[in-house]
């Protein structure tokens, strides 16, 4: 039988420029620090430790769970590092997630880093995530990757580039409320629309920081939950879909899914709700923090999410739906357009969503959230998972 | 364990050179694990791989490699710390009870690559990437260690290259040396170079190109038509020694002690159990395969351990080591092996050891049984 599992305690360092940032295996200790002193535990607690490393070409080591065992407190005990792109973070989560549901620990501790651009510009790693042959050459890369996305988003569903230029305003704004958030200052939708094209239509001010910093979370079993100190965020609903590797094989008659819209994520965030018992997201889902790496991937997002139907999210954007103060606020944290620590960027969704669950998101707090979703994405944008936290445990 | 975890069936390819794209080789030996088990792709639920993005040489290599591994549109995950680690989580998602039946790959082609180079840069850059340190020189310095210790554990290595390589013609499996299958003469032994003192070429298992694939599946309502017999899956433990060989205990091997208790006691059983019919370890060189045995219990003084059959598939000396797969094609060995195995044995029980990282960082512990 499953066993309910929570999370009970969060840390995030200040996320900020690599440059300015301190050592990985440091940036580490410091995140698991906090998560642990935030659920009144220390490392003999934890039970087991699983290191959340996307591709470690940004940071400069190969297989560095070896080389930061120390780091994170795993020396002589169970440690699995996970590795799925930009879902890194939260499949890590899930993986600890997988390790207490199934009766066999208790406590585990999720951790991550990342030093972005350590090992030079993180786009010419990136570069190196497609096929050599055919598409390094392009050059292919992630911003080409969701720009492509985002052209046909448009043709499917009329985006403009102010509404995408509304999401990074709310952002931004959200983000200066957020001691942790790696870009804070104020933009205009003047200001995004005058930065100039990355690949069009995506702008500098469309575009996500390379950071540097660390989170963990740390996970408790119901059954070792200390009632009287640990204020639970339950885990109701996890998953993770895989859709095809080639973005061509996205579009076109015999495409499962179109490549401008989130089809993927729309099937995970089916089986996340449908473990969670979520009928209606519109009206069920009090805040969301969604892995959107560029302000285009905000708006096939929330549809995927059932959050609106698609083709509505430019409007609702326009209209402030998702503001901090709207309707359904998404990424109050200033989400991933202002912190971009790519190891743990899921993880970070998944951090929030907690504390926001927990009451504890100070500034950035939606007023009585019960369930709130955290979503990643990774790979060519073919990799996503979604968390459903609730303040009240719930399973079906 | 609390629940029934079993093992379906496998396949897998081992060969120096795999002629055939990494994706290619991938999706023919999942498709042929499928089969084994008796099974289609629509009756699995999960995928776990297990694979290294700087030995495949793409930086998030899963992108291409998972749907190949039979991810599309499922929920997939890499462990890309250790193929072992990917059977792990495979029981730790069938045992929540979330779902049925998970099919497991991992791979690796070093022939594609420098395997060497890729493991250097795993090296702390500041301190040991510079004094070239590297997997077969943290061996060459456990060994040393070992030996020092232990001198009896010299001439014992000799017969731990002797004994895998003459288990693996037995098997009929190949090696990466084409004479492998016949007996090694002393003197090929004695002209064999030293690589990193005081380990002999012959004395380090050769790297080979490798893809594997299991079917993990919940207790006796997923047995299927298959054409392997199940195997269960009774009890896991893994742990990690830290990174720094100056820091660990490259002897007593804490991390490989606790592994093996925790994945006894949830197996319910003791070591000295006459249910073990024999163990499967990590021989990444000769020496690796005493110093487990001792570690273990099964041996001393350096020795050969005689009482039970120790890796009778052949091992990576006899065989060659997968690059990055290895345990998951040593947990499929011991799978078949144990299936095979005679009803009539009363000892139906498999233990099976892999390690990864320098001198055996990461230790993983399985214990298999045909009941």
């Amino acid at each position: 039988m499953t066993q309910k599992v929570a999370a009970i305690g969060v840390g995030q360092t200040e996320f900020r420029k690599t440059s300015e940032a301190e050592s990985y295996p440091s940036l580490l200790r410091q995140a698991a620090g906090r998560a642990l002193d935030s659920s009144g535990l220390s490392i003999g607690d934890m039970d087991a430790i699983v290191l959340a490393l996307a591709p470690e070409a940004l940071m400069g080591i190969n297989h560095a769970e070896r080389w930061c065992v120390d780091a994170v407190g795993a020396v002589g005990k169970p440690l699995m590092r996970v590795q799925t792109g930009g879902t890194t973070g939260l499949s890590a989560v899930q993986a600890g997630y997988h390790h207490i549901a199934s009766g066999m620990f208790d406590k585990v501790l999720v951790v991550g880093a990342d030093r972005v651009a350590e090992s030079g510009d993180a786009q010419q790693i990136f570069n190196k995530i497609w096929d050599p042959v055919f598409e390094r050459a392009l050059p292919l890369t992630t911003i080409s990757m969701i720009a492509m996305s985002a052209v046909r988003y448009m043709h499917l569903h009329g985006m403009t580039e102010r509404q995408m230029a509304r999401v990074s305003v709310k952002n931004h704004a959200n983000a200066m409320l957020n001691p942790f958030a790696h870009l804070q200052q104020r933009v205009t939708v003047d200001d995004v629309l005058n930065s100039r094209y990355l690949a069009w239509p995506i702008k500098l001010l469309d575009a996500c920081p390379q950071s540097a910093g660390g989170c963990a979370v740390v996970l408790s079993s119901e059954r070792s939950l200390d009632a009287s100190t640990h204020v639970p965020a339950w885990i109701s609903g996890i998953a993770l879909t895989g859709d095809t590797y080639f973005i061509g094989d996205r579009v076109g008659p015999k495409a499962t899914h179109d490549y401008g819209d989130a089809g993927a994520l729309e099937d995970a965030a089916r089986k996340a709700y449908l473990m969670a018992g979520i009928e209606d997201p519109k009206k069920e889902i009090d805040v969301v923090e969604t892995y959107a790496s560029f302000s285009p991937v905000e708006l096939h997002n929330v549809e995927a999410l059932r959050l609106c139907d698609n083709g509505e999210a430019g409007r609702l954007f326009e209209d402030g739906y998702f503001d901090l103060r709207g309707e359904t606020p998404v990424n109050p944290s200033g989400g991933v357009l202002c912190s971009n620590p790519i190891s743990v960027t899921a993880m970070v969704r998944f951090a929030e969503a907690t504390l926001q669950i927990q009451g504890r998101a100070g500034a950035r707090q939606v007023p009585e959230v019960g369930v709130a979703v955290a979503t990643g994405a990774g790979g060519s944008h073919q990799f996503f998972n979604v968390a459903v936290l609730t303040a009240e445990p719930r399973q079906s | 364990m609390d629940g029934s975890v079993v093992v379906l069936g496998g396949a897998e390819l081992a060969q120096p050179v795999i002629d055939n794209s990494l994706e290619h080789a991938i999706f023919l030996t999942a498709r042929a694990a499928l089969r084994n088990a008796g099974l289609e792709i629509s009756d699995i639920d999960d995928v776990v791989i297990a694979c290294s993005d700087q030995i495949d040489g793409r930086a998030i290599s899963s992108m291409i490699t998972s749907g190949p591994a039979g991810a599309h549109l499922r929920d997939e995950i890499n462990l890309a710390s250790s193929p072992s680690h990917a059977v792990a989580m495979a029981a730790l998602r069938v045992l929540s009870g979330q779902v049925k039946r998970v099919l497991v790959s991992s791979w690796g082609k070093h022939s594609e690559g420098e395997l060497e180079l890729a493991e250097h840069l795993t090296t702390d850059p500041f301190f040991d990437r510079d004094i070239g340190l590297s997997e077969i020189a943290a061996m060459g310095m456990q060994v040393s260690l070992f030996r020092s210790r232990f001198p009896e554990a010299a001439s014992a290595s000799r017969e731990v290259v002797l004994k895998n390589r003459h288990n693996a013609s037995k098997a009929s499996l190949r090696s990466p040396d084409p004479d492998s299958d016949r007996v090694l003469f002393e003197d090929e032994f004695e002209k064999s170079p030293i690589v990193a003192f005081p380990l002999k070429r012959i004395e380090i298992a050769q790297p080979i190109d490798g893809v594997c694939s299991i079917v993990i599946a919940a207790g006796e309502d997923t047995i299927g038509a298959g054409e392997s017999e199940p195997i269960w899956l009774r009890g896991v433990g893994w742990a990690s020694d830290g990174y720094r060989l100056g820091e660990r205990s490259l002897l007593d091997l804490p991390h490989l002690r606790f592994a093996v208790s925790e994945a006894l006691r949830r197996a319910r059983l003791r070591f000295d159990e006459e249910r073990i019919a024999f163990v499967e370890v990590d021989d990444y060189c000769a020496d690796a395969e005493l110093l487990t045995c001792q570690v273990l219990g099964l041996s001393d003084n350096g020795g050969l351990q005689k009482d039970i059959p120790v890796n009778a598939s052949g091992g990576y000396l006899g065989i060659g080591r997968p690059a990055f797969s290895g345990g998951l094609h040593r947990f499929h060995r011991a799978v078949e092996a144990l299936a095979k195995s005679s009803h009539e044995n009363q000892a139906d029980v498999a233990v099976v050891q892999s390690s990864i990282g320098f001198a055996g960082q990461m230790q993983t512990v399985f214990v298999l049984s045909r009941t």
